[in-house]
């Protein structure tokens, strides 16, 4: 019989190449939201553009979420990222950056929403009393692990599972520069290693 | 299938991917009953199920480049053209124009005029060499707000950006702050501010 637990083959950490064709993937190391922080703190603008890609979809998609149009929504997200800038120097725990994110966001789209309530007639008030997260406490949580978990496997699950059109294992593969049969091993490594990282701050 | 299939076959099995006889080997396993087996495929399917709740959405480009933007743009207003100095119109505690709150209620009242509008802010006491400071930028119409960043000699202390009415709220502000940047799209313009009653 065989373990649960399959082998953790050392994943090669590799940079993804986004979505929009950036230059081939190269070796690196995993840089932790721990490390792009300590660098943003240290006025580095580069790191400060990994923390953008990292998280401007998660801010971006918790605004859409609570109800926004696309404008506002977009007013939201930045209005975040200038508060974490603030924020920079006061963050009480570096490795929850992803639920501060989210909870900041939200925060800002009740505002916004409330502000846009104030100049629109009952009718076209969006619907409020609704919360559009069914379990806040389990995305965060989920986005949280995902951070805890970093790297190419962070990177590769959000293509995987959090992308609206679903890529195709090739398209991912031509992304993350591997082999198509190598996509199927890695995100069930991946998703086994989120597993126990969510077991263990569980 | 008598042995434990592992977790990536799980996820095959889940997500469909497994050849017909791969497939009933697993399935015949999970209705086996084995609690770590079923843990896992309870596991999987919660985890596909919040990620299908909530798929991500692209940032439009303008977007994603004014917030690669912010940072520089934030700690260093300063840089490049296109900036002007704001002007004084209202400071309640020197009582320079008119009409003006009463300066005794502990807090500073300034109200400036600039390219990109009309702004006031207050500032009230909030500890030890620290205030409060809210505020209001007439914004011009279809404007989407303002950047604001609050620098001590050149070095930036806090940063907001306004609400879609202009509205702004920074808390803790050092009484050191001497100059106020606000930002809105390429319009910037510089305050210098005295915070100290």
């Amino acid at each position: 019989m065989t373990s649960l637990s399959e082998p953790q083959a050392r994943v090669t950490e590799l940079r993804p190449t986004g979505r929009a064709g950036n230059p081939p993937p190269r070796h690196s190391e995993v840089v932790t939201d721990s490390d792009l922080l300590r660098r943003c703190r240290r006025r580095d603008g580069e790191a400060w553009n990994q923390l953008v890609g990292r998280y401007e979809r998660l801010v971006y998609t918790v605004a859409l979420r609570n109800g926004l149009g696309a404008e506002d929504a977009a007013d939201v997200t930045q209005a975040t990222f200038v508060a974490l800038v603030d924020a920079l120097d006061r963050l009480r725990d570096d490795e929850k950056i992803a639920s501060w994110l989210m909870t900041v966001a939200r925060r800002q789209a009740w505002r916004a929403r409330n502000l846009s309530r104030r100049t629109t007639t009952l009718e076209a008030a969006p619907e409020g009393a609704t919360d559009p997260f069914a379990d806040w406490a389990a995305t965060t949580t989920l986005h949280e692990a995902l951070a805890t978990l970093g790297g190419t496997c962070r990177e590769l699950l959000i293509a995987l599972y959090f992308e609206p059109d679903a890529p195709s294992y090739a398209e991912i593969a031509q992304r993350f520069g591997r082999s198509i049969g190598g996509i199927g091993p890695l995100r069930g490594r991946c998703l086994d290693k989120l597993r126990a990282i969510m077991g263990e701050e569980a | 299938m008598t042995v434990r299939p592992t977790f990536t076959e799980l996820l095959d099995w889940i997500e469909g991917r497994l050849p017909d006889e791969a497939a009933e080997a697993v399935a015949s396993y999970v209705a086996s009953g084995d609690p770590a087996t079923a843990a896992s495929v309870a596991w999987i399917r919660a985890f596909l199920e919040d990620a299908g709740s909530m798929p991500l959405s692209q940032p439009p480009p303008e977007l994603s480049a004014r917030l690669r933007d912010v940072f520089d743009q934030l700690h260093h207003p300063m840089r490049g053209d296109g900036w002007s100095d704001a002007w004084l119109l209202r400071d309640a505690r020197t009582g320079l124009a008119a009409g003006v709150r009463s300066a005794e209620d502990g807090g500073v009242h300034l109200a400036f005029d600039s390219e990109l509008g009309r702004f006031v802010l207050d500032a009230t006491v909030a500890g030890v060499g620290e205030v409060d400071v809210q505020g209001l930028v007439m914004l011009a119409p279809g404007s989407r707000g303002v950047d604001l960043a609050f620098l001590a000699h050149g070095d930036l202390r806090r940063a907001a950006r306004t609400t879609a009415d202009g509205r702004f709220d920074a808390r803790g502000v050092p009484v050191d702050v001497d100059e106020l940047w606000l930002t809105s799209g390429p319009t910037r313009v510089r305050a210098t501010l005295d915070l100290r009653r």
